[in-house]
């Protein structure tokens, strides 16, 4: 008996590891650079998981804190730097994509107001299935906690 | 005399020979330059003077950056994400060697790219935010292309979709002797401790040498 229940466990283990699994993205330690004063376009930082097993698709992300908000990669090519827009973004099953500083991230565009060091801006992501992920993501000077 | 003894002394000859070159070669060869990452020139590259404006709209002479070691960074106050995180790590580096004497801190230079948009008063609040002695410069564009030439820096205006333009600029920080010399190049990307380890290494060596 005690042999067959842990049979049964391991099973419904396995079953449970085969199921589709449908958890939603979630961003890691998302933050925004504190802008110098008066600066217009500010960046917004973050590590976005996808810990379904679908493939998710960004498609866009606005702001109430901002006029737009768009996904750029900075990019090095011969010592040039150069940025790029991206229009959407595949965020694969079991993956994250780094918005990190010097790479990829939201260009955030217009503030409504000065942010400094302390402030949390609203961001909303929408996805190519139609659902969304709102991010609260802190002011900070810097990087790191 | 067989052939062995010859080809012998063949041999010593040639050693002696190569044995005299290389402690010639060794005595007379400079200090060996520290290993960093950064790009450091045999010869110090001196620049031609150029006019530019600080930013209380002042003349500003290249060569008034004699007197100290100089980080330089090309850049523009639109740009979101490259210039503000070198300008945070330049500000970091320079907290990070404020044990030297004072005559051996970088003074920290931001050169605009955006002269259109970038006027001394934009700049002013654009720099004080990263290190409030750093210098901002801004200018004709003439005459900041001429300074960017000559110190192997590029960049180039692009027109946005939506309108407007972004600036594609080199990465790299410039590292200027008290000379007013190019020095050293440092290519992205870029570390506080990448930058302030080379920054020491290559003025203690350059202090050595003179």
């Amino acid at each position: 008996m005690k042999h067959f229940l842990s049979i049964f466990l391991l099973i419904l283990i396995a079953a449970a590891g085969c199921a589709k699994s449908s958890q939603p993205p979630y961003a890691e330690d998302p933050w925004v650079r504190e802008p110098p004063p008066g600066m217009s376009m500010l960046a917004g930082y973050m590590i976005l998981h996808n810990p379904s097993s679908t493939d998710m698709t960004l498609t866009g992300a606005s702001s109430p804190d901002f006029a737009a908000v768009e996904f750029h990669n900075s990019v090095v090519e011969d010592g040039v730097s150069r940025m790029r827009q991206e229009t959407s973004l595949v965020l694969a099953a079991g993956e994250a994509l780094r918005f990190v500083p010097g790479g990829r991230h939201m260009m955030l565009i217009a503030p409504g107001r000065q942010l400094s060091e302390g402030d949390k801006v609203l961001i909303e992501l929408s996805f190519a299935d139609g659902s969304e992920l709102h991010i609260t993501a802190p002011v900070r000077s810097s990087g790191g906690h | 005399m067989g052939l062995q003894r010859i080809l012998m002394i063949i041999g010593l000859a040639t050693l002696a020979v190569v044995a005299g070159l290389w402690l010639q070669l060794r005595m007379s060869a400079p200090a060996v330059p520290p290993e960093t990452n950064a790009t450091l020139l045999r010869t110090a590259r001196p620049i031609e003077d150029v006019r530019l404006q600080d930013t209380l709209g002042n003349e500003f002479r290249i060569q008034q950056l004699q007197g100290r070691w100089s980080l330089v960074f090309f850049g523009f106050t639109h740009c979101p994400d490259v210039c503000p995180t070198t300008l945070t790590i330049l500000g970091q580096v320079a907290k990070g060697l404020s044990d030297l004497p004072e005559t051996r801190q970088p003074r920290l230079v931001f050169v605009t790219v955006d002269p259109e948009r970038d006027v001394p008063a934009v700049i002013k609040g654009y720099v004080e935010h990263f290190d409030k002695n750093m210098i901002g410069l801004t200018g004709e564009l003439a005459q900041i292309e001429a300074l960017a030439a000559q110190l192997g820096v590029a960049f180039q205006k692009v027109p946005l979709d939506q309108g407007g333009y972004s600036m594609d600029h080199s990465a790299a920080i410039l590292l200027l002797n008290p000379g007013a010399e190019l020095n050293a190049i440092i290519s992205a990307p870029h570390t506080v401790e990448g930058i302030s380890e080379d920054y020491r290494k290559i003025v203690e060596f350059m202090d050595e040498q003179s």
